[in-house]
């Protein structure tokens, strides 16, 4: 079976959040929607080394949106069998069986479903699927002004750039296998270290 | 918050299968040291009583939904989503409870299909249960993920379940006469007992819960567990006469005193939501 995935490269995000807003322009999101956010991660402070103090302050952005997980957990939950997954591995959210209970944005660990208060329906990533079956690229792939964002078959993916690495703040990626592949900030290992 | 409805209904399904359960016994129990007739006379209005619990919770969940018209979506996914199957579980104990209690009202002769039924209807109620708590039991939910979860709706439904018994006890004293201390002492013993295994949950799930919060909870669980002990004092001391309209009182406060710690602490529950990820 085919599986499309995202690739981002954290190490050269700068955290600028021109994904975020292209997915909220190009699928006219309303206000405190975002499929696609930045999440900021910072942390450090003083540390002493001999005489002297030294900053190790430090931060690095990641971008997140639905993973179109391989073992997706919202569509596992979902009571209304409102979310399937399709052949290519985009799962998707049908909004006409959908009843809003949330069920699925409790269940998500990256917090991809998100609640449309005005539809009274949950709403999320869809790899910009009308775009891709017109041979375009998803709108957030397209706007990286630092091409740290790719999509494609997860297979290929991996091949370019190796498995997903564990990477704080990400959760433990057998909880959905995520169809995601990260190269890690050079800062996020100093976390692990602490 | 769409929380607040969902305190609502999962107390209100806890306490009817809980009350199902503890009046079958109680049936049994007056079966024994009366007759049929006394039985069912002093558990009929209770088990009826469980049917509009159960279509008050039903109609409560549906305020939590977006789209409440697509309701009826939530019971098609029982291969894989807990919700599903607590939905289908807590109908099929509304029917079957309602079917009994029905029957029970009635006096049919059939009484091999009145135990059926209840049979069925206390094994849907549990299924019920054990499908409300594996709902929050989600692997990607840290903190609700533990013990803690069957241990707290386990508690609500035989706290609530026994007290609700008890208000439909002490509702009909004449019934039972002296008889009433037993099954009361009982009760009383079984809700103290559950308010300390209370106190226990509440204490070790107290990191990052709000202060005020928890100090709240904490009064009305002390207050829930001082009535509860009046309870049991005055029931093991019960003469029947002149003193069944203040253990009618006494029951009923602890009833209250129960139901608003339960939800006090149904509401930290949902508080304390912390999933893991981003």
């Amino acid at each position: 079976m085919s599986q499309l995935a995202f690739y981002i490269d954290t190490s050269a995000c700068s955290g600028c959040k021109a994904c975020q807003v292209a997915c909220k322009d190009n699928n006219r999101l309303p206000l405190g929607i975002n499929w696609r956010r930045v999440v900021e991660v910072s942390g450090g402070g003083w540390v002493q080394a001999g005489a002297a103090w030294l900053s190790s302050v430090y931060a690095y952005n990641i971008s997140m949106a639905c993973n179109h997980c391989v073992r997706p957990i919202c569509m596992e939950v979902c009571p209304a069998k409102a979310i399937h997954k399709r052949p290519d591995g985009i799962v998707l959210i049908e909004a006409k069986k959908c009843l809003g209970c949330r069920y699925c944005a409790w269940a998500c660990p990256y917090g991809a479903p998100q609640y449309d208060k005005a539809q009274g329906k949950m709403t999320k990533c869809d790899f910009c699927v009308d775009q891709l079956e017109q041979g375009q690229t998803p709108a957030c792939v397209s706007a990286c002004p630092l091409r740290a964002i790719e999509y494609g078959e997860l297979s290929e993916l991996e091949a370019r750039h190796g498995k997903l690495a564990q990477m704080i703040p990400l959760p433990e990626n057998a909880l959905t296998e995520p169809a995601l592949l990260l190269t890690p900030h050079k800062d996020a290992s100093r976390i692990e270290e602490r | 918050m769409k929380e607040r409805s969902l305190v609502v209904f999962t107390l209100l399904v806890q306490l009817a299968i809980g009350a199902f359960w503890m009046l079958g016994i109680l049936c049994l129990w007056a079966t024994v040291h009366t007759n049929a007739e006394t039985a069912r006379q002093l558990t009929v209005p209770a088990f009826l009583g469980v049917i509009p619990i159960m279509a008050a919770a039903l109609l409560v969940s549906l305020l939590h939904l977006g789209t409440p018209l697509n309701a009826w979506r939530a019971a098609v996914n029982l291969r894989s989503s807990w919700l599903s199957r607590e939905i289908i579980f807590s109908l099929l104990f509304t029917v079957l409870e309602a079917a009994f209690a029905w029957l029970h009202w009635q006096q049919t002769e059939q009484g091999w299909l009145r135990l059926l039924l209840a049979l069925a209807a206390a094994l849907a109620g549990g299924l019920a249960l054990y499908s409300m708590t594996r709902l929050y039991m989600l692997r990607t939910v840290s903190s609700w993920n533990t013990w803690m979860t069957p241990a707290a709706f386990i508690i609500s439904t035989l706290l609530l379940g026994s007290l609700t018994a008890g208000v439909g006890l002490a509702a009909n004293p004449e019934a039972l006469g002296d008889l009433l201390r037993l099954p009361l002492t009982w009760i009383g013993l079984l809700a103290v007992f559950l308010l300390g295994a209370r106190a226990v949950i509440t204490t070790l799930s107290a990191a990052g819960q709000e202060p005020k919060l928890l100090i709240m909870q904490m009064s009305l669980l002390a207050f829930a567990l001082s009535i509860c002990s009046m309870l049991l004092y005055q029931s093991a001391l019960f003469e029947f006469s002149g003193q069944s309209a203040a253990l009618n009182w006494l029951v009923m406060l602890a009833f209250l005193a129960a139901l608003g710690e339960e939800a006090m602490g149904r509401w930290l529950f949902y508080l304390s939501f912390e999933r893991v990820g981003i």
